[in-house]
Order: C-alpha cells, then sequence, then structure tokens
C-alpha cells in the first residue's frame, strides 16, 4: 500500500511539474511536508514549519501569475528533475524514520544542493522570464531544506524575500510577451 | 583599534545621510565629492587604525572605487537619473560592511541587498528590462549556488563534499560579482561586488584551507576566460578580477595578503567597462602591475605550474599595448595608479626590511 502510494507520489511530481503553473506550488509543497515531517520527528514544530508552509504560500501564488504565461517546453525538463528531487527528499523523510541524524541528514543536504543546481541550471537554459523565475524557485526551495537543516534563521528570511520579489517581478512583467515564447 | 561595532555603526549611519542627502537635494557634484571623501577618510582611519597594511588597502578600496566614479562623473554627460546616481554610493556602502563583517554567511544579504537596489532600477513602465533579467538571473543563481556551497562547507561531511562545496562557494559569488559574464551586465563602470568578496573570502581560507586551491583554479579559469572569449574587446578589469582571485587563493606566507590588496586598488582604479586597457598604464613593469609580479612571485613559492600558466596569459595585454594610441588614461588615473604601485612597492620594502 505505502509502495503504491509512494509510486503515486513519484508519477504525480514528474508529471504535473511541467511548466504549467503547477510545478512551483508543487516543489514548494513537497518542500513544506519535508520540513514539517523533520520536524514533527524531531519534536520541536515552530518557526521553521511556519516559514516552510509561507513560502509553499508564495510560490502558490506565483504559479497562479505563470498559469497566464506558461513556459516553453524546452525548459520543462529541468523543473521535473527538481520537481523529482523535492519529492525524493520528502520520501527519504517518510522512509527513515526514527532519529535524524547521520544518513538521513546528509541525505536531505544532498537532495536540497541537487534541487539548487537543478534549479539554477533551469534557470540557466531559460529563455523566457517566467522559466526563469520557475527555476529560480527551485532553487530557492532547495535553499530551504538546507537552511532547515542547520537551523538558519537568517537563509530562511532571505529566501522569503526573495520569494516575494519574484513573485512582484512577475507581476511586473508583460503578459503578452511571454506567451508565444 | 575601532571596534567592529562602532565601524559597522558608522558606515551605517554615513549610508543612510549620503542616501537621504542624495535623494533630498538631488546629487550636486559638490554634495557627491563631500560625502565621498568622508567615506574615503572614514574607511581609512578604521583601516589604518588596525595597523596591517595590507587590510587597510582592502577596507579602502570600495571607497577609492566611488572617488573615481565620481571625480570621473565631473567630466562625463551628467543626464543620468537620480537612481542611477545614487545607486554608486549604495553598492560601495554596502561592500565596505561586507568587508568590515568579513563572514562568508553575510555575503548573500549584502549581495542581495545590492541586487534588490540594482532591480528596483531596472525596472520601467512595462516590466524588467532585458537586462534587468540578465542581471537577475546572473546574481540570484550566483547566490543560490553560493548558499548551497556554504552550507556544504559549514556541514563538515568529509574532504570531497568540502572541496565540492567549495567550488560551489567560489563559483557562485564569481558569478554573482559578474566576473565570468559578458561585459557591459556588471555596471555602468565599476564592479564593487568583487572589491568586497575577495577579502571576505581569503580570510575564509583561512577556516576552511580547502578554498585556496579552489581559488586557484577558479583565477586560473577567469584569466583564460578573459584571454580566450574577450579577444576583439579585452577590458582591463576582466585581466585584473582574474589576477585578484589568483591572488585570493595563495597560501599565507611571508608575503601575507598583500598581492590580493594591490590587485584590488588597481582594480579600484582602473573602470571595469573603460574600453581596452590603455596600454602601459596597466602592463606590468609598469609600477602598479607590480601586483602581478606579486601575484607570480608569490606562486612561484607554492606552484610553479600555475604561475607559468599565468604569466602566459600576459600575452595578450602585452600584444595589446603596441596598438594602443587613442585610448590614453587622463593624467589623474595615471597618477592615481602611480600612487597606489608606490604605496604597494613602499609596504612590500617595509616589510623585507623589518623582517630581514
Amino acid at each position: 500500500m505505502l509502495v503504491l502510494l509512494l509510486g503515486v507520489l513519484v508519477i504525480l511530481s514528474l508529471s504535473t511539474s511541467g511548466g504549467r503553473g503547477g510545478g512551483p506550488v508543487w516543489h514548494a509543497a513537497c518542500t513544506a511536508a519535508c520540513v514539517c515531517l523533520s520536524r514533527w520527528m524531531q519534536g520541536q514544530v515552530g518557526l521553521a514549519c511556519i516559514m516552510a508552509v509561507g513560502l509553499a504560500a508564495l510560490f502558490g501564488l506565483l504559479g497562479v501569475q505563470m498559469l497566464h504565461i506558461p513556459a516553453a517546453r524546452r525548459e520543462r525538463s529541468g523543473l521535473r528533475l527538481a520537481g523529482g528531487l523535492a519529492c525524493v527528499a520528502v520520501l527519504t523523510q517518510v522512509i527513515m524514520q526514527g532519529p535524524q541524524d547521520g544518513m538521513t541528514a546528509r541525505l536531505m543536504g544532498m537532495t536540497g544542493l541537487a534541487a539548487i543546481l537543478c534549479g539554477v541550471w533551469s534557470a540557466c537554459i531559460a529563455r523566457g522570464p517566467v522559466a526563469l523565475c520557475a527555476g529560480l524557485a527551485c532553487g530557492l526551495d532547495g535553499v530551504m531544506l538546507l537552511a532547515v537543516r542547520t537551523d538558519d534563521l537568517l537563509v530562511m528570511g532571505e529566501v522569503i524575500v526573495a520569494a516575494i520579489g519574484l513573485n512582484v517581478l512577475l507581476a511586473a512583467a508583460p503578459r503578452v510577451h511571454g506567451r508565444g515564447e | 583599534m575601532m571596534s567592529l561595532s562602532l565601524y559597522a555603526s558608522l558606515l551605517g549611519g554615513w549610508l543612510a545621510l549620503a542616501l537621504t542627502a542624495l535623494l533630498a537635494t538631488g546629487a550636486t557634484q559638490a554634495l557627491r565629492v563631500l560625502l565621498t571623501v568622508l567615506f574615503l577618510v572614514l574607511c581609512g582611519v578604521a583601516g589604518g587604525l588596525s595597523g596591517d597594511v595590507a587590510g587597510c588597502m582592502m577596507e579602502t578600496a570600495p571607497a577609492l572605487a566611488l572617488c573615481v566614479w565620481v571625480f570621473r562623473a565631473r567630466h562625463g554627460a551628467g543626464n543620468v537619473s537620480r537612481g542611477a546616481a545614487v545607486l554608486p554610493f549604495f553598492l560601495s556602502g554596502i561592500a565596505a560592511l561586507a568587508i568590515a563583517f568579513g563572514r562568508c554567511d553575510l555575503l548573500g544579504l549584502f549581495l542581495g541587498c545590492g541586487l534588490v537596489a540594482r532591480l528596483a532600477l531596472a525596472i520601467g513602465p512595462r516590466g524588467l528590462e532585458r537586462d534587468g533579467w540578465q542581471v537577475l538571473r546572473m546574481e540570484l543563481c550566483g547566490l543560490l549556488m553560493a548558499q548551497g556551497g556554504l552550507f556544504v562547507l559549514q556541514a563538515g561531511w568529509g574532504h570531497m563534499h568540502d572541496q565540492a562545496g567549495a567550488i560551489l562557494l567560489v563559483g557562485g559569488l564569481l558569478l554573482a560579482c559578474a566576473v565570468m559574464g559578458r561585459p557591459g551586465q556588471a555596471g555602468p563602470g565599476w564592479n564593487m561586488e568583487i572589491l568586497a568578496v575577495l577579502p571576505v573570502v581569503a580570510r575564509a581560507g583561512g577556516v576552511w584551507p580547502v578554498l585556496l586551491p579552489v581559488l586557484t583554479f577558479m583565477g586560473c579559469v577567469c584569466l583564460s576566460w578573459a584571454v580566450l572569449f574577450r579577444r576583439g574587446r579585452v577590458s582591463g578589469g576582466g585581466y585584473w578580477a582574474g589576477w585578484a582571485v589568483l591572488a585570493a587563493g595563495l597560501p599565507d606566507d611571508g608575503m601575507g595578503a598583500l598581492p590580493l590588496a594591490a590587485c584590488l586598488l588597481v582594480m579600484a582604479c582602473v573602470p571595469l567597462s573603460d574600453g581596452p586597457p590603455a596600454g602601459y598604464m596597466v602592463w606590468p613593469p609598469f609600477l602598479p602591475g607590480m601586483a602581478a609580479g606579486l601575484v607570480l612571485v608569490g606562486e612561484m613559492g607554492g606552484m610553479a605550474p600555475v604561475a607559468f600558466a599565468a604569466g602566459a596569459s600576459l600575452w595578450p595585454v602585452l600584444a595589446l599595448r603596441g596598438r594602443d594610441a587613442h585610448g590614453r588614461p587622463p593624467w589623474a588615473q595615471a597618477t592615481l595608479l602611480l600612487v597606489a604601485g608606490c604605496a604597494v612597492l613602499a609596504t612590500v620594502a617595509y616589510r623585507v626590511g623589518r623582517g630581514s
């Protein structure tokens, strides 16, 4: 049953995280789930969970904006990869229950790093502003994972500010130009 | 000896005062000169009280770059917008703050503040312009990479992971400083970020020694980038950025931080997008070029092959020197370079004399 559920999760994450606006929301939701699970297992639910959920909400807003300007096909591969990685982070948290030390922490860090790299890569190959913002959002998710792992409130705040900035920038972008690309 | 909190609060006060005054009065030339000289004196006094000459040079480098910009702008066209006139003050103040704190984890914060200011200027009636998107892509990607690398370094998982983290950190910071980007994206004529980033990274190399070979490698990459991909329109800033990164990766021996300080001084005096370098003024045998000589000497002690490779990269500068007739720098810039070179030489002589 659990395997079936996890398979559905992976398929969902790989199929929905195209450029249609669902991608950033899905990544951010995975990140928030990962953060909350890890904090809940440690028994300290606090500011980090609230910030992760807030980040997911901000990226939800970004996804709503992206519905008007979908990304091109070429840029979806990097986003898909990043979505799969975020899903792997959640799976790690689900499978490896118990004390959060050693292997799990390292795997979580590596997943965050890989998410950053995938996000940066898909932002670098992006042509239009929308795909650029989506890639940067994936990278921000990775930074959020790493910041939670080291309990760094300053970096978490920076990530939130950057997410707000991306929202503002995308809101000011002209709607007509991104459509055809 | 000025304490860090006092210095930081003085710098913050100067920043607030400068921004308020410039925005309120419309940035007249006299006010700009006054504020710049005040800034230079503040940085110089704070650096001089610390007693380390190389550190003093590095701390005054952003103020010096601001001075050069302000005094050059007097001769240039005055039709820049008010925000564009204030931006260098903001960036240099932030750079001085970053050097004063000298902590790698605060670099993301300071560079992010600079990025926000730049983006706020680039935003127009129809959203961000094309250059604005490019700046956002490069700087934010670089900052994300650097943050990831910093986390890996702090986690301390082992040697291999540390190396990967160091590569990510240095590469991301250089990407955020637009050292290896297309020329012209860094800004109109100055690149304050690199002046702030390199001293901090060089200081972090004392904590994580794995950063030093990575800095040497990235310096070679920067130099080869400047040689291979800008053959048509060589910019002096690119070369000096490569030299400075190379100098930041030097092992801490007798020369100390002096080569890096010298390279940063020349970078502060030579504007980045100044067209081709005015040949003999930045050519290594001339006095400010002693920085390059110092780097070579320092590298010879540690890694001779790297020094040979770096020396070979001087060839395009030498080749360019012959056909450079009209791009002469104004006499003020030449004097400034001369003074900077003399200061570097005097420091070396003093240190050698004291050591022997």
